[in-house]
């Protein structure tokens, strides 16, 4: 990890120590030993001069991008795989003239910068993002949501370079607002978070390859994912505003209804909240609150990101006809989903971060939120019929981004 | 066949590392602790082991707010101190 970043920072050459996995478990005696057998190393890096003078990395020319392969399909794809250019899937071949053509029907100026995608800060052009594109299987008229989507990723508020990097299971969720999902026809009904839709599963997957190809996060390289998570594939939904009875996601970001929006969060999978049961708010949110909050989340310590809650049309339904509004939902779950300091002492990831002012981590009994108000818990009407809803945990020192799409 | 490679047209900017000085004895080592697990219990013993060899050797701690988060004060430390270790990973 060290070695990728410090060749990314143009510093490839710069001192370092590596200790293998894992370091947490030691106890101070064995923490002691592997210093001392450090030592000299550190030392040398302290005293040596050395030849740690950076260069550049990966200085790809433009005639660099064009490579000469046959016209057959299976060893483009051969080809792609093994330089590890792709999800592992099949990819549609970014022939010359297939990408030139779809810049035309998709009126890009091929050379426009967006701007620096991390880790590896890879300058994400037009075309840079049409070539992923074509090979995620995406339609020319899908690149203004790419497009929104990548500005999105890139604003610092994000971390991108965590979001791609940490060993969380995180990946960015988008979220697509506004008269453009349904020209589309982006999924937020039945099974819209899984497959069946081309607009999700092309676009999606087009910004995967492109935070790998252009970003840099391979998997096992930059991109430290423990187990990662089968949305790292692809992770986009548009919301179910046709049964939002509160009104669309993207106008409580001050933008018009009619306004087309994307929205990125750094999300886990979505987590099941299943509420057969309830008709009436009282028992819905108290399934909904609890489940938003366990041990092993790194929301449940606090963070200071935004997490999603997408509710079910018919929960919604149950919601609204008895007078509540989003803002009661959110302030029920942050001030119910909350586990004691006692509790959170136990395990998980107690004493990483450090609370706010407002959280006495010396009280046993004191309560933690999930987020640090009540508005950092953002609210989407989502899937269709049936009482699932679904609760969208966050990696932790990440804020969700929104765009408007340029159509 | 012509085709696209997807990777970005790329230029980095190249730096060229700190001089190493002719005896460490007046440095000012930062010590970054990045908020995992027994970071600071590493760091501590390393420069412990430091200082047993050069004395006068001076240390400035410095923790990230969250591991996974930029230290968004590299700047003072880089004012601060000549050299510094970063805890990184795990």
């Amino acid at each position: 990890m060290a070695a990728y970043e410090a060749e990314t920072f143009g510093i490839p050459g710069i001192p370092k120590v590596v200790i293998p996995h894992p370091v947490a478990v030691l106890n101070g005696q064995e923490i002691n030993e592997l210093a001392l057998e450090k030592f000299p190393t550190v030392n040398r890096f302290l005293m040596e001069q050395g030849n740690f003078i950076g260069r550049s990395h990966c200085q790809h020319k433009e005639n660099d991008t064009l490579i000469q392969l046959s016209s057959d399909i299976l060893v483009v794809n051969h080809y792609y795989h093994e330089k590890g250019l792709t999800d592992g899937l099949p990819i549609i071949p970014p022939e010359k003239k297939r990408v030139d053509t779809f810049m035309q029907k998709a009126c890009l100026e091929p050379e426009k910068i967006l701007g620096k995608i991390a880790p590896k800060n890879g300058i994400a052009t037009n075309k840079a993002l049409a070539i992923n594109c074509v090979m995620a299987g995406c339609k020319p008229e899908y690149m203004p949501i790419i497009i929104a989507a990548v500005e999105a990723l890139i604003e610092p508020s994000f971390n991108l370079r965590g979001v791609q990097t940490t060993t969380h299971p995180c990946s960015p969720l988008i979220i697509v607002n506004g008269p453009i999902a349904k020209k589309l026809k982006l999924n937020g009904k039945y099974n819209a978070f899984g497959q069946g839709n081309h607009a999700n599963a092309t676009i999606g997957r087009a910004i995967r390859l492109i935070l790998q190809n252009i970003g840099g996060a391979s998997p096992g390289e930059l991109d430290r994912s423990t187990q990662g998570q089968p949305a790292k594939y692809s992770y986009c939904v548009a919301e179910n505003e046709d049964q939002n009875p509160w009104g669309p996601f993207h106008v409580d970001f001050q933008f018009k209804a009619e306004d087309s929006t994307v929205t990125v969060i750094a999300g886990e999978n979505p987590h099941n909240i299943n509420d057969h049961m309830s008709s009436e708010p009282l028992g819905l949110m108290t399934t909904i609150s609890d489940c938003c909050s366990s041990m092993g989340m790194n929301n449940t310590y606090l963070s200071k990101s935004n997490v999603l809650v997408c509710i079910c049309p018919e929960h919604a339904d149950i919601l609204f006809k008895h007078g509540w509004t989003k803002d009661d939902i959110k302030e029920y779950i942050w001030n119910k989903s909350r586990k004691t300091i006692a509790e959170l002492k136990l395990g998980g990831m107690f004493n990483m971060a450090e609370f706010p002012d407002f959280v006495d981590k010396n009280n046993d009994s004191e309560t933690v939120p999930i987020v640090e108000s009540k508005e950092d818990i953002l609210i989407i009407v989502l899937g269709g019929p049936g009482k699932h809803s679904s609760f969208v945990p966050s990696f932790g020192i990440t804020r969700s981004v929104t765009k408007k799409i340029q159509v | 066949m012509d085709y696209y490679l997807p990777l970005p047209v790329e230029q980095q900017a190249s730096f060229q590392l700190s001089k190493r000085p002719v005896t460490p004895m007046n440095l000012t080592i930062g010590l970054l602790d990045n908020t995992k697990k027994n970071a600071d219990v590493l760091l501590e013993s390393l420069s412990g082991l430091i200082k047993e060899k050069y004395n006068t050797v001076k240390f400035k701690k410095y923790r990230k707010p969250n591991s996974s988060a930029p230290f968004k004060e590299i700047s003072t430390i880089a004012k601060e101190c000549q050299f510094v270790i970063n805890a990184h990973g795990d």
